[in-house]
């Protein structure tokens, strides 16, 4: 069998919607035990979001749920039960890592701060992601990628100068801070193996957001300037931006910096006269003549399909490439499928699905996907019994009890 | 202090590590995660300084190498030596920094550095530990991997742009390219766990990086609705779809510029919209259609575009009335789901960050200045991010890195800086 790096690694996640389970991810792609405690009384919320299978809703049919959460095992928990310490606490013991993403004091009202999980298991190492941090007057305050995209100021830099702001897809902060998340749980997991010492990791979605576009912070702090819209215009580069070519919202990049990438530009489009006008001789004149230049390129990409387009240029060794949509990546580029992007399993109620694999390719330690997301409470068994050892008698009275649910 | 005490001295979590960072403007900020977090990260320019300090905006907007803004935000807290790896000389400087070193972050064309033998199987030769992070478009192997590229076409490739820009226009990147950004987090990422690895067998590997990849991550959304409904949305703009396909708007035009806030219906959007319809009816301006609603059983899949408008109407004109600063503190206040959209001034200025003390302030003494920057990542408990220190000036290690850890003379200093090598 296959070494991942995480494969004596255990977590356990007080999780919902994005964040939290894309850090759980990243250690369950990577081979570490992940346990998701879930309530049929209070599911994660993406278990309630179209698409769903077939159109038919069910709390093990959304595809919301079921694409990020592979590899993932699930107990379910009545987190409003008195008797739930009783599981919390094995959890707790026996975890090396806890992921949570509530809004901030959840985990506090179950018994479940820092300062009480560190008093049950003093090596745990416990992350809390949240839209703007534990503290500050803002730390309640819920919402969704898009609207913290918008606080971050992205779609004020992204779109046309001439036009309402647009926002960059939709939940793009979501995908940003559980990279940081990742990388500062295993920071501290090198820490706690030089140390024995845990610790408690709080990432505010918006602090890391404001990575993704320091320089321009730095700007307005030397030079008072606030950048714009500005369509696909770069400082460096005509033409640079997105062609239209055959086809219903069929799109090419070229991006042309170089004299000598000018130069191989043109005859690719076999050096129509106006290439040889004085206007478009040098960088400094493409870009004064900028938008001119854009229709000239734009008349002539429409001849071709995106994909040729792309093929013509990159030939010549001009960079280039499709505006692809999501159907052209998950189903047609060739160099996605040989790279193994894409990944499909086999999940109870939904049959096939489909998934990412991690954005990186391991050379001695490749991630993997092997098990479809969980059925909510699906393991509850196996990890009372198998990896709490939680006594026979303990376990079926809390049944009985009905705690788990 | 002795400025090889100063990097020791208490560098915080990742302080054993070292990492010699190749890399340019498409992986700098892999580097600086690891040397925001203590590790001593060595940036290797080419002789005169690394292209990257060419990107602006500049100090005063003076445009010179030492003074690129793009060049201080992705640097913090790295080491600079300059070192020409095209020549013997310098390459085998690099195979006895290598030994030294944990980390290698590159993000050169695919097949440039085995091209000067430096490729990972040549590297781990000489440190069998070395863990190696390459960033590049598309990967180090496949069909595209020879593609020429800049950060538009990763962008593009990676299906993300085909959701960015107003659906009746082209698709678009932002003024500040995001591709290869997304692409440095994930090195850093990647980087990590093959840290882990290596320090549960001493194996190092190649970590490799596909920008492409990183895009379709942050858009992965797209992805899961295609596999379970074959949906294929266009660009959303400013705009938000609900489930019975209607749009109505995420950012809205206020007195000063924009906020965001999107209709929800049923449960998800019934707070926000009941709280944002009370504070409409204390300025007077709530029609009686939304006092009079049942926000709970409000139908999103039975919902009818007159409905929608006459609500969106309602809204608009009650938001014109605010500034972005009064939207936000009732927001807050009132538990609405919204946000202003703030630019970086109004950033700096937000109540929140100041707060949290997440600004930092870096010296910059051959400036006389001291700068504010975006500071820590994460807040953590025993270890915190702290003694943030400027990037480095081209080379300006060379000394302490050549003379005293490689320990060369003086006179070979001088013959490998007149021979072009560092």
């Amino acid at each position: 069998m296959a070494k991942h790096v995480f494969d004596e690694l255990k977590a356990v996640g007080f999780t919902y919607a994005g964040v939290g389970n894309f850090v759980l991810r990243v250690l369950a792609l990577n081979g570490a035990t992940v346990v998701r405690v879930e309530s049929e009384t209070r599911p994660d919320t993406v278990r309630t979001m179209a698409p769903f299978k077939d159109n038919i809703p069910g709390l093990n049919r959304s595809y919301y749920y079921n694409s990020p959460n592979t590899d993932k095992l699930d107990l379910a928990l009545d987190m409003k039960h008195r008797r739930k310490d009783e599981v919390t606490r094995k959890l707790v013991e026996w975890a090396d890592v806890l992921v949570e993403n509530f809004t901030p004091g959840v985990m506090a009202g179950w018994g479940l701060s820092y300062e009480e999980v560190n008093k049950i298991n003093p090596g745990i190492i416990m992350i809390s992601l949240s839209m703007q941090g534990q503290t500050g007057p803002a730390r309640l305050q819920g919402g969704y990628g898009p609207l913290l995209q918008s606080l971050v100021g992205f779609p004020l830099i992204t779109g046309w100068p001439d036009a309402m702001p647009s926002l960059i897809d939709r939940s793009y902060p979501d995908y940003i801070a559980p990279r940081f998340g990742a990388v500062a749980v295993i920071a501290a997991l090198l820490h706690r193996r030089r140390t024995g010492q845990g610790q408690y990791i709080d990432v505010s979605e918006y602090e890391d957001a404001i990575q993704f576009e320091s320089p321009l912070i730095l700007d307005w702090v030397i030079n008072q300037r606030l950048h714009q819209r500005m369509g696909n215009k770069y400082p460096n580069a005509a033409p640079h931006g997105v062609f239209p070519c055959k086809g219903d919202d069929r799109w090419c990049v070229i991006a042309v910096f170089s004299d000598s990438e000018w130069e191989a530009f043109c005859k690719v489009i076999s050096t129509p006269e106006w290439t040889k006008e004085t206007k478009f001789e040098t960088l400094l004149a493409r870009k004064k003549n900028e938008d001119e230049l854009n229709k000239l390129v734009g008349k002539w990409t429409m001849n071709y399909t995106a994909e040729e387009v792309m093929t013509l240029m990159q030939k010549a060794g001009v960079r280039a490439g499709v505006v692809q949509t999501v159907e052209d990546v998950v189903e047609y580029d060739p160099q996605l499928k040989h790279r193994h992007f894409f990944w499909t399993l086999n999940h109870p109620e939904c049959g096939e699905t489909l998934h990412n694999r991690v954005n990186y390719l391991l050379s001695k330690t490749p991630s993997e996907l092997r098990r479809p997301a969980p059925c909510l409470g699906e393991h509850t068994d196996f990890v009372c019994k198998e990896l709490l050892k939680m006594p026979e008698d303990q376990y079926v009275s809390l049944m009985l009890d009905n705690v788990f649910k | 202090m002795d400025s090889d005490q100063h990097w020791k001295k208490d560098r915080g979590i990742l302080a054993p590590y070292r990492a010699l960072d190749l890399s340019d403007e498409r992986g700098l900020l892999c580097g600086k995660i690891l040397a925001d977090m203590g590790a001593d990260v060595i940036k290797i320019e080419r002789p005169g300084g690394d292209p990257s300090r060419n990107i602006g905006p500049f100090y005063h907007d003076i445009p010179d190498p030492e003074k690129s803004l793009f060049w201080f935000a992705y640097n913090t807290n790295k080491r600079s030596i300059t070192l020409n790896i095209e020549t013997d000389d310098g390459r085998a400087i690099l195979g006895k920094l290598v030994k030294t070193a944990d980390i290698l972050i590159e993000s050169f064309d695919p097949g440039y550095l085995k091209g000067l033998g430096l490729s990972y199987a040549e590297l781990s030769k000489i440190h069998p530990g070395l863990v190696m992070t390459s960033i590049t478009a598309f990967g180090q192997t496949g069909p595209y991997s020879g593609f020429k590229y800049s950060d538009i076409v990763a962008w593009a490739m990676g299906s993300i742009m085909s959701q960015c820009g107003n659906p009746e226009r082209p698709p678009v990147q932002s003024t500040f390219p995001q591709a290869f950004i997304n692409a440095s987090a994930d090195g850093a990422e990647g980087t990590m766990v093959a840290l882990y690895h290596r320090e549960l067998t001493r194996e190092g590997q190649h970590v490799d990086v596909s920008a492409q990849e990183s895009c379709i991550w942050s858009t992965a959304e797209n992805v899961l609705e295609w596999d379970g409904a074959k949906l294929s949305g266009k660009r959303p703009g400013h705009l938000h779809t609900n489930p019975s396909g209607l749009h109505s708007p995420v950012l809205w035009q206020c007195k000063d510029g924009y906020v965001a806030m999107f209709l929800l219906g049923g449960m998800p959007g019934a707070k926000t919209n009941r709280k944002l319809t009370e504070w409409m009816d204390r300025k007077g301006m709530a029609p009686d259609f939304m006092k009079n609603k049942d926000w709970e059983k409000w139908d999103f899949h039975s919902l009818t575009r007159e409905e929608l408008d006459s609500i969106v109407v309602a809204i608009d004109k009650f938001l014109k009335t605010l500034t972005k600063d009064e939207f936000q503190r009732e927001a807050i206040e009132r538990n609405i789901q919204g946000q202003a959209v703030y630019n970086p001034e109004e950033t700096m200025r937000n109540p929140q960050l100041i707060a949290r003390e997440f600004w930092v302030k870096i010296e910059h003494n051959e400036l006389k200045d001291t700068i504010t920057y975006p500071g820590a990542f994460a807040k953590f408990t025993e270890t915190p991010l702290k003694g943030w220190r400027r990037a480095p000036l081209i080379g300006e290690h060379n000394e302490e890195i050549y003379l005293k850890e490689l320990g060369f003379s003086k006179e070979e200093l001088m013959t490998l800086k007149m021979g072009g090598i560092i």
